[in-house]
């Protein structure tokens, strides 16, 4: 039978009085009951259990050893006994030695709870001065229960809480003054249900609001508390300005009472100082002053933060009315700054998956970079040569290679559809089809290599099971060098090549059919065939060159400067060539972006 | 890294009962299930044993080695004048209601090392009634009543014994009951020759005797409610007419069937008189 739920709570010094100021919100119909375990000898001097019980609406009992949980009454450890559970649910007591030098201890009775209670419990670690509860409170989440720490900012003593977080990394961090948002939400929750809301990432809203008032005077404080006590809010006391600063930093009121005529530090030098602080110039503050509110007085409460200034005795009616008042500003406030975060959150984690991206692509560069040949492995088999390469972004989308079959060298150079990643994808894609086609098939000549090619391309994107249908290709230029017959062939998909021969410079037109998935049918690519001496020249090249925008009036670059620029210098030296096309290209850009991946391969023969 | 010791949960402290009562006659079927399945856990993490078949090879060894086990199982915590209060209650039954009795019989069930034992002979030295008093000091374990037998105690404690004994508002200074010997505090002869110190087993041995005072704190937590209920029946049947009972201070007599039998003597320290 599953068991419905229950609360553990644990805390040692200053958790006394969360659980006071917590008790008295528990509305009647909470769902679970729960159990208290507190650091505390036993004693004779007083009995927690009657100052606790009257504090709330639900039944509150000391444990006696065997008591049963149940309904949604609250349960108190007994001083210097462990508590535990057993599997029906009967809280029985132990008297074994001292566990993180307590007795009772937080970690004996959160692992019992684990134990026989496990996704069905919550466990929450509260202020105290040991790190005792935060192995227990780990367990508890290893049993798939729910977990919450009050946090460090709003305990009196952070110790316990910090250790918690530390070795339990519980589900939620919560300030005190929320605890109560917590329980009203568990009214109409499952603890599965508001587990669910969690992992959704849904806070709650239902946080109570808290009003701190402060005055020197005892009687002040405790009339003031009693004229205004309300459900709807919390109320502290502070009987000086220090020691309201001090509380005001560390809980986030909502609306501030402030007695003017305070000795050591009266309210104005209080507001001042205030509104100077982050984290405590948001709060609104009215000042009660026993000196009446004449005009400047009200003036300089205004000047020092204050939203309104009463004298005393104030009206009650006025002065709730303007509470009411201040608790709606506040809200706002909260709110606002809550939205605030959230957007810087949201922007810190998009920086962060931009670096990541960023960092992801670089490396990919890398991996491309390494398939590519470099200048100096075509040294060993060109006189001289010339790669001049520059992706538009990380990596790209052309590609080229030079492979040896028999005798016969095949230099390629392709443009695949897209640059970047998609770009890229396609690079690998071809260059594995070409290396199958020459080194498995051993295929050599340049229009039966695109031949083949063609059908490659369609085979490997042929998907009958998925409905995204590639529509990218390759543009791609083929040159066989045959060696032994100082001959050269060329076939080419939609890629000019230039080739210098002697003193022309003759241009190779290609096919105007690129290779492409959607292809329906197969195509004989057309084959040219010529002598090649030493000292020609070929060039190979993708279209970012020409279709580069720049110059004074912002044209594309064209083939016709392209043949002009290389005839100017095609006896220079390889490398010479390489500078100048590279002072070209980027005089040309100027300020216009790239628009497209640049390849030039210059080999001479 | 940590060497990671077997996790005992209610499966394996079932074998390990049965284990026991197999080996040894000793009957734990009724003990309270999360506080055993600890005791057992300490043992395992102390011995660092990390399979049951190691645990029951080293505690069938030989039958001293299932004594050191028992011992580790059962809870021993103790010390002098616990719950001072307590004692100052015991001090205002003995001499409103118990003065004139002789003997006097005290039945301390569970006394572990003793220290509670001789702060009760105190209590009864103070009041001049210990030379007509028997005191029965009845333990599961042998080797615990070895020591409470020998009344010596670690010196550590004694500050801690001293408050507790003011506390318990005495009279004079617990000093004078105690010598200092080798280290050791040392319980005067006097209080000692006063107690009989015996094993005795609250699960399965009963009535050996009726008593003034039965005093059983702290035991019957370890118990299930069954068990506590048969052993409560046990200390009704001990108790002479208008003899007193006393259980630990969160203990109850409320679930069992002996509470229409008692009258309630002291609510805070649990404290019941027998209906005459």
């Amino acid at each position: 039978m599953e068991k419905e739920g229950v609360i553990v709570i644990g805390g040692s010094a200053g958790s006394i009085e969360v659980i006071i100021n917590l008790l008295p919100h528990i509305p009647e119909n909470f769902p679970f009951p729960i159990v208290i375990v507190l650091h505390r000898k036993s004693t004779n001097e007083y009995q927690l259990e009657d100052i606790l019980g009257k504090k709330c609406k639900l039944k509150l009992f000391e444990v006696q050893d065997k008591m049963k949980l149940e309904g949604n009454n609250i349960y108190l450890v007994p001083g210097d006994y462990h508590l535990l559970v057993d599997a029906s649910g009967c809280l029985c007591l132990d008297y074994s030695e001292k566990v993180n030098f307590s007795r009772p201890s937080i970690d004996v009775t959160f692992d019992s709870f684990a134990k026989a209670y496990g996704k069905n419990c919550m466990g929450i670690v509260l202020s105290g001065a040991n790190a005792d509860g935060a192995a227990g409170l780990k367990r508890i989440k290893s049993a798939g229960g729910l977990t919450l720490v009050q946090s460090p900012e709003s305990s009196k003593v952070p110790t316990m809480p910090l250790a918690a977080i530390t070795i339990s990394q519980p589900d939620m961090v919560v300030d005190v003054m929320k605890f109560i948002g917590v329980f009203n939400e568990l009214c109409d929750l499952s603890l599965n249900q508001f587990r669910s809301k969690l992992n959704r990432g849904e806070t709650f809203e239902n946080i109570l609001q808290s009003v701190l008032i402060v005055d020197d005077l005892n009687d002040n404080l405790f009339t003031l508390n009693a004229l205004l006590r309300s459900e709807e809010f919390i109320i502290h006391k502070a009987d000086s300005g220090r020691a309201a600063i001090d509380m005001a930093i560390r809980n986030q009121y909502d609306c501030i009472i402030l007695d003017v005529q305070m000795p050591e530090m009266d309210g104005f030098e209080v507001a001042k100082i205030l509104s100077e602080m982050d984290e405590t110039k948001n709060i609104p503050i009215i000042f009660l002053s026993a000196l009446g509110s004449h005009k400047e007085k009200v003036i300089k409460g205004i000047d020092c933060g204050a939203i309104d200034f009463l004298a005393k005795p104030p009206d009650p009616e006025l002065l709730k009315a303007k509470i009411k008042l201040c608790l709606k500003i506040s809200k706002k406030t909260k709110q606002n700054r809550r939205i605030h975060s959230s957007v810087i959150r949201d922007r810190d984690n998009i920086s962060r998956q931009n670096a990541n991206v960023a960092a992801s692509l670089k490396y990919a560069r890398n991996i491309q970079q390494a398939l590519l040949p470099k200048e100096k492995f075509f040294n060993s088999f060109f006189n001289e040569n010339f790669v001049l390469y520059q992706p538009k972004e990380s990596i790209g989308g052309d590609f080229y290679t030079i492979k040896e079959q028999d005798d016969k060298l095949i230099l390629i150079c392709g443009d695949c559809t897209g640059h970047g990643v998609p770009g890229a994808l396609m690079t690998m894609i071809s260059l594995n089809i070409i290396n199958n086609l020459i080194d498995g098939k051993g295929i050599t000549q340049p229009d039966k290599l695109l031949n083949a090619m063609n059908r490659e391309f369609r085979n490997a994107f042929k998907n009958e099971f998925s409905s995204i249908q590639i529509d990218d290709g390759v543009e791609i230029a083929v040159c066989t060098f045959l060696r032994k017959e100082n001959k050269i062939q060329f076939a080419s998909s939609r890629r000019p090549i230039l080739f210098s021969h002697g003193n022309k410079l003759i241009k190779i037109k290609a096919d105007n059919i690129g290779i492409n998935a959607m292809m329906q049918e197969d195509y004989t690519f057309s084959l040219k065939e010529y002598d090649i001496n030493e000292g020609d020249a070929i060039y190979l090249f993708t279209d970012g060159v020409v279709d580069q925008f720049g110059g004074n009036h912002g044209k594309k670059f064209m083939m016709k400067r392209l043949v002009e620029l290389i005839q100017s210098f095609s006896h220079k030296p390889m490398q010479e060539q390489k500078s100048e096309l590279n002072e070209t290209m980027q005089t040309w850009m100027g300020d216009y972006f790239q628009i497209d991946d640049i390849l030039i391969l210059g080999i001479r023969y | 890294m940590e060497f990671k010791t077997m996790q005992i949960g209610e499966k394996e402290a079932g074998e390990i009962i049965s284990e026991i009562y197999d080996n040894s006659g000793y009957d734990f079927f009724q003990y309270s299930a999360p506080s055993l399945i600890r005791r057992f856990q300490r043992y395992i993490d102390l011995k660092s044993i990390s399979s049951l078949d190691e645990l029951f090879t080293l505690i069938g060894s030989e039958p001293e080695k299932m004594n050191e086990f028992i011992e580790e199982i059962t809870v021993n915590v103790t010390e002098m004048f616990r719950d001072p209060y307590f004692f100052k209650i015991i001090r205002q039954a003995l001499m409103t209601e118990l003065y004139d009795k002789s003997p006097l019989k005290i039945w301390h069930a569970g006394c572990s090392t003793g220290e509670e034992v001789y702060s009760m002979a105190i209590i009864l030295k103070e009041k001049n009634l210990l030379k007509n008093s028997i005191i029965y000091a009845t333990d599961i374990n042998q080797s615990v009543l070895d020591i409470a037998k020998n009344g010596a105690y670690s010196l550590e404690n004694i500050n801690q014994y001293e408050k507790n004994y003011t506390d318990s508002e005495a009279s004079e200074n617990l000093n004078a009951y105690y010598e200092v010997k080798n280290g050791e505090v040392v319980f005067n002869t006097e209080l000692r020759e006063k107690i009989i110190f015996s094993t005795h087993n609250l699960v399965s041995d009963s009535v050996f005797n009726k008593f003034d005072i039965i005093v059983c704190r702290n035991v019957l937590i370890y118990f299930n409610k069954e068990l506590q209920n048969t052993v409560l029946q046990t200390f009704y049947d001990s108790l002479n007419p208008d003899g007193f009972l006393a259980l630990g201070s969160k203990e109850s007599l409320l679930f069992s069937p002996i509470n229409q039998l008692m009258d309630e003597y002291n609510g805070q320290f649990k404290i019941w008189k027998k209906k005459g």
